[in-house]
């Protein structure tokens, strides 16, 4: 466990730690969670403090519908939906898969970027719009309490700009439950992944698991699932840190 | 209070409940499409002509209406042959025929006749639609009775065009048994080459290349000399499948989707309903016994509550289904049982600070044993929170069956929404729009209804969130 030695996996016989790096799988599932998860992310805290600030105007009500929209749809059906759009009538994506299967040695640099990026733009795509409605509500939630208070009044009275106003003295101290909320969002990320991978085709992580799970490639399921459980212990590990670092109030001893 | 006037405060009580809920214009939005849901569901037999798995239409064809949509100009729909009739074709002597009609697609033919000759049992069609139709599919069914192996009769099924000639046989066979039923089904694949064509040559193209009266036709020679025979036609049918198919077209299995969006419904209502219905109640028993009965109990089931809630839940569901097996009761058990743990924390909180309240201590000091407590005292009060759950936590169950299904590992006999998403991306030749939206669109609507209802009753029975009048 320790040393990563998961054993040989039944598809392909090669040691699974190999078959996960040298595949390029991990990178793969780094690059799409990475993506989604830093523009979900961003969109979801701005957006929610923006409409946080409109309270009760049309932009704030659109907005959360809209976001209640994205989150309670069905991910494989986003996929399936922009598949048919984007890849299959108007063709500006393609519909799946990790890089062209034509490419023997990689192109120049500035084409691969190019390249890699039309292929990523879908999956990562569903997931950000996935995701973002979640941070949105609750940015919106917790800035709502957090605008309410007295020292944004005082802020207010000092002649701040209404930008200082939300970022620096209400979305800072509003931050607290978003960051716990994204490294709790971080094992739904994982599920997520697994769907919007297979719809894609994008050989990653999830992907695995799920054809591990239909060869019953038990190695590759268990080492799949400890990597899981790594993930999220480090993702709330790293939230812990961060939260004594937004609020010095917090210490660990 | 006696038994007479419980019943009509029920009903009152019920009425001014319902009257609360339409109030406002959410929650009567989320019940009109839920009962927009249920009653399409419970009427999918009355609405539909098929079941879900039965071919009724070519494979892949869109929606009838696409076609004034679109301003098609070359498009067809199914249509049948009508009009059965029995004749003569010889003007000759001798041959007399009495035919009594037995309803739209059978025929009683009795025939006497001194020479031979042949008799023509036919029907027609005045075919209106500029293309051809896709595919075509018919029966023919006959039981003889005066033949035998001496003096057959033969029979003979073709297609007529009036002016182009004819198609066939499509059917040819020597009548030799007496009360013996021949049977023959008619498909447009697989009789191409009988009839000189190359193999995979589309036949419903080639014989239906326009409009026209065309007229199918079932041919009987009689032997020679004198012959009396009763022929009993007990189907002679043919439907041509078009390139447009009824109101959301059909799967490429050739079944109707309009169908199984509605049956479709039944299964998501019902695995929805149930796995939530196990979730509220395994929620309710840990959340009480964690609450009321508080130290080491509470302890434990609380400490085995995050654990569960740690668990990234589909891959455990995926797990499950995989290594259980996957009937659609075995998932929404498992839908039930990874589905309870927020409902129990929320009903520990309140039983918490209900427990130290003074009419659960006046009920204690009058006597009253731990099970008549929970049930009398504390089930009551929070019988809004079960019901504010049960509509929240349906979505998540319907979406995770869905999720289930379309990755391949949902229950195959039954078609569901997730189900349908599957088969449409597994088929051949790219996604059809009409397969993948009518699904997802039913999965996001019926999970808004639940969710307008849940935030309404939660308006409803929740004081903190309850608006001045």
């Amino acid at each position: 466990m320790l040393t990563f030695n998961f054993g040989v996996s039944y598809q392909s016989g090669h040691p699974i730690f190999q078959d996960m790096i040298q595949t390029g799988r991990l990178y793969n599932t780094l690059i799409l969670l990475g993506v989604s998860t830093v523009f979900s992310l961003l969109i979801g805290i701005f957006l929610g403090v923006f409409v946080a600030s409109k309270r009760g105007t049309l932009f704030d009500t659109g907005w959360v519908t809209t976001s209640l929209v994205t989150y309670s749809l069905p991910t494989f059906w986003m996929g399936l939906l922009f598949i048919l759009i984007f890849a299959q009538n108007l063709h500006w994506f393609p519909p799946g898969g990790v890089i062209p299967f034509t490419w023997q040695t990689p192109p120049p640099l500035l084409v691969y970027l190019a390249v890699r990026a039309q292929y990523l733009f879908l999956p990562a795509l569903v997931l950000t719009l996935y995701f973002y409605g979640g941070h949105l509500l609750l940015t919106r939630a917790t800035m709502l309490e957090s605008l309410s208070e007295d020292y944004i009044t005082t802020a207010r009275a000092k002649g701040l700009s209404e930008r200082k106003v939300l970022f620096k003295h209400a979305l800072k101290n509003a931050s607290l439950p978003i960051v716990t909320n994204a490294a709790l969002a971080f094992g739904g990320l994982l599920g997520g992944a697994i769907i919007t991978e297979t719809v894609f085709n994008w050989d990653g992580l999830g992907h695995w698991i799920f054809s591990a799970i239909g060869y019953k490639d038990f190695p590759v399921m268990q080492a799949m699932f400890y990597i899981i459980a790594l993930c999220v212990i480090a993702a709330n590990f790293v939230a812990d840190i961060l939260l004594g670092v937004l609020d010095p109030r917090i210490k660990y001893e | 209070m006696s038994d007479k006037s419980r019943v009509p405060f029920i009903l009152v009580r019920l009425k001014n409940f319902l009257r609360l809920l339409t109030k406002s214009r959410l929650a009567f939005s989320g019940m009109l499409l839920l009962i927009i849901f249920i009653v399409g569901a419970a009427a999918a037999p009355i609405l539909t002509t098929s079941y879900p798995t039965e071919k009724v239409a070519a494979g892949l064809v869109p929606p009838a209406w696409t076609a004034y949509v679109f301003g098609a100009t070359r498009y067809s729909q199914n249509i049948q042959f009508g009009g059965l009739a029995a004749s003569t074709n010889t003007t000759g002597t001798g041959l007399s025929l009495q035919s009594t009609l037995a309803g739209p697609d059978a025929i009683d033919v009795h025939v006497n006749s001194t020479s031979g000759g042949t008799i023509l049992i036919a029907k027609t069609l005045n075919y209106p639609y500029s293309a051809s139709p896709l595919e075509f599919e018919g029966t023919v069914s006959i039981i003889p009775t005066g033949v035998s192996a001496t003096r057959p009769a033969n029979a003979i099924v073709f297609m007529e065009r009036k002016d182009l000639g004819q198609y066939g046989p499509l059917w040819n066979s020597s009548l030799v048994t007496s009360g013996q039923q021949y049977h023959q089904e008619l498909q447009s694949f697989g009789l191409e080459q009988r009839l000189g064509f190359v193999a995979g040559t589309n036949l419903g193209q080639v014989i239906f290349s326009g409009k026209g009266t065309y007229s199918l036709v079932l041919m009987l020679t009689l032997p020679q000399g004198p012959f009396q025979a009763e022929f009993v036609v007990t189907k002679l049918t043919m439907s041509l499948f078009g390139n447009s198919f009824g109101l959301l077209g059909s799967d490429a299995q050739g079944a109707d989707i309009f169908s199984q969006l509605l049956y479709g419904a039944r299964l998501s209502l019902m695995v929805g309903l149930v796995a939530t219905g196990i979730g509220i109640g395994l929620g309710l028993v840990i959340g009480l016994m964690a609450g009321f009965l508080g130290k080491a109990v509470d302890e434990i089931l609380m400490r085995f509550t995050d654990m569960m809630l740690v668990i990234p839940s589909l891959p455990l569901l995926i797990v499950l289904a995989t290594v259980l097996g996957s009937s659609l009761l075995n998932i929404i058990i498992i839908l039930g049982f990874l589905g309870w743990m927020g409902f129990a924390r929320l009903v520990r909180s309140q039983v918490l600070s209900l427990r130290e309240r003074p009419f659960i201590e006046a009920a204690k000091a009058s006597g009253a044993g731990t099970g008549y407590i929970l049930s009398r005292h504390i089930f009551p009060n929070i019988v809004g929170l079960t019901y504010v759950n049960l509509a929240l936590s349906v979505p998540a169950a319907i979406v995770g069956e869905a999720a289930l299904s379309f990755l391949g590992l949902g229950d195959n006999s039954a078609i569901t929404w997730g189900k349908m998403l599957e088969l449409a991306n597994e088929s051949h030749g790219g996604l059809a729009w009409w397969w993948v939206v009518p699904p997802g669109v039913g999965i996001a609507l019926l999970s808004l209804a639940f969710i307008l209802v849940g935030y309404s009753l939660d308006e409803l029975f929740n004081p903190r969130l309850r608006r001045r009048r």
